[in-house]
């Protein structure tokens, strides 16, 4: 299994966090996704269009989970908070919603909600820089792979 | 025919410069008038123990670290000082009027307070310095209590040199005094 | 049914690991120092609490959302009212607040504290005004104003009356003003 990136988006769809973990690899291969700005802003617009159609076909309760193309597996995971996070795989990995729930517990909640000195919001792209943060994510991403 | 036993006539808290804190007055009975009311003025009661302090001051150079200081002198056949002071030089005095309750004799009111009954019928014979430990125990816990209260500030009651602290004003504090003064009597255990 | 599953889950994350003591202190300490600072200006004080109690609200939801595992969504306002009452305060003060006076377009309610851990110990001060002016514990409106405004719904909560105040009870109103639409991306030029 492949992680190529990972991203987090908060209540005010402002993009707080995004990682790559793609190889310097050869060109040819599938260069799925960058990090850039841009990219972020379109995985934001695709994954919040895709859920709100999955909300207005299955009902409030029916949750976005993935969608797949010939190349990547895009995993969604939003909390009550409207934190979304989402990640980019491989097309053969399984559901990834548990994994993601488990960034949310004992990355985010722990490391980055309960740092008194990071602020809650974060406004104006500053995203979430946070070693421990980083360090654990790399970690368990790397622990999967 | 009755018989009578002593009691609490006064408690007093005496902050760790020397300032008063807190005095509380209770009634003795009067068997002339057969009434209740205080054996002493405020002001004597007040002098009663400031002369507390030396007696303080003194023993604590071989204090004992349990902080009971027993009795601090008798001040006549009716009255004495009896005193505790905690690991922050809070000083706590209780003064016992020796005939200052009545009771009936052979009341079944005094019946379960063993010791200290049959050491009433002896007119000034001393009490045991641990018949007064619940007391203090109970004005120790009131003043812990007293602390906790966030709007109660210790620094405004510590004056340095022991002028102008202020006393303490909590009602919940003057309740409790109150309640201790008119509960206790030799052989209680717990107020 | 949904009080019990909110029961349970209040009684499974249950944790304990400071001194309540050291708590009620802490607080106690906070809200003496804010009426130091203020010099007793008691309704900023108030509202210092509250906007103290909105940021840790906006944060503690995340705990809260974490340790209870409950990702799904209320389905009513009334269910909300019934897991911050048996989970939330559970969880985090191990306390339950009763949950009644609910307006009759279930939009409003009052939690009933018959315990209250901040309030431990503690007296007023005896200047005439803190006893109707100062809620001692008015950082409690805050959490939840906070929390609930991270859950997308905004709400307003008050005491109404406290037993420092010499009132039989303890007693927080809670009116839910609107659920918060999913905020959209801004629009690219």
């Amino acid at each position: 299994m492949v992680v190529y990136s990972f991203y987090i988006f908060d209540r005010h769809t402002e993009c707080v966090y995004v990682k790559s973990w793609m190889p310097a690899q050869s060109p040819g291969t599938a260069p799925v996704l960058s990090t850039s700005s841009d990219d972020a802003k379109l995985v934001f617009g695709t994954v919040f269009s895709l859920r709100n159609m999955v909300r207005k076909l299955g009902g409030d309760d029916d949750a976005f989970i993935s969608y797949r193309t010939g190349q990547y597996k895009l995993h969604f995971y939003e909390t009550p908070a409207n934190l979304r996070f989402v990640m980019v795989t491989d097309t053969g990995s399984a559901s990834m919603r548990n994994v993601l729930h488990q960034i949310y517990i004992n990355l985010w909640v722990e490391y980055v909600v309960k740092n008194p000195l990071a602020p809650v919001e974060h406004k104006g792209g500053a995203g979430v820089n946070n070693e421990l943060f980083e360090l654990g994510l790399d970690q368990f991403i790397r622990g999967m792979m | 025919m009755s018989a009578a036993i002593p009691s609490v006539a006064c408690l007093g808290v005496i902050g760790r410069n020397n300032n008063p804190l807190h005095i509380s007055i209770f009634p003795s009975y009067d068997p002339a008038a057969n009434t209740f009311s205080p054996i002493r003025n405020p002001l004597q009661f007040s002098l009663l123990l400031s002369s507390t302090i030396d007696v303080f001051d003194l023993r604590s150079k071989s204090s004992t670290a349990s902080g009971d200081f027993g009795l601090l002198h008798a001040i006549d056949d009716r009255l004495a000082a009896y005193g505790f002071e905690t690991n922050t030089g809070v000083r706590m005095v209780c003064i016992v009027d020796m005939r200052g309750r009545r009771v009936e004799a052979g009341g079944s009111g005094v019946a379960g307070q063993g010791s200290g009954a049959a050491g009433a019928s002896t007119v000034g014979a001393g009490l045991r310095d641990s018949e007064l430990k619940p007391v203090f125990r109970a004005m120790q816990s009131a003043y812990v209590r007293l602390l906790q209260n966030p709007f109660y500030d210790p620094d405004e009651h510590a004056p340095l040199g022991g002028k102008g602290g202020r006393r303490i004003t909590s009602k919940k504090f003057g309740d409790d005094m109150k309640r201790i003064g008119e509960a206790w009597t030799p052989g209680v255990t717990t107020l | 049914m949904a009080a019990s599953k909110a029961s349970r889950i209040g009684e499974e994350t249950r944790i304990d690991k400071v001194n309540a003591e050291l708590v009620t202190l802490t607080y106690g300490t906070i809200v003496a120092q804010l009426c130091k600072d203020f010099e007793d200006d008691y309704p900023e004080v108030n509202r210092q609490l509250d906007k103290m109690g909105y940021n840790i609200g906006l944060r503690l939801i995340e705990d809260y959302l974490a340790k209870s595992n409950t990702m799904k969504r209320c389905a009513n306002f009334r269910e909300t009212a019934d897991m911050i009452s048996r989970v939330g305060f559970k969880i985090f003060l191990n306390i339950t607040p009763q949950v009644t006076n609910w307006t009759t377009d279930n939009n409003s309610f009052s939690l009933v504290f018959d315990e209250n851990p901040f309030a431990d110990f503690v007296e007023l001060p005896d200047d005439g005004r803190a006893q109707n002016e100062l809620w001692y514990s008015n950082i409690l409106c805050g959490v939840l104003r906070g929390a609930l405004e991270m859950v997308q719904m905004q709400v307003e909560a008050h005491f109404i009356s406290d037993v420092l105040k010499g009132n039989d009870t303890t007693e927080m109103r809670v009116t839910l003003i609107r659920y918060i639409d999913d905020e959209l991306p801004p629009e690219d030029d």
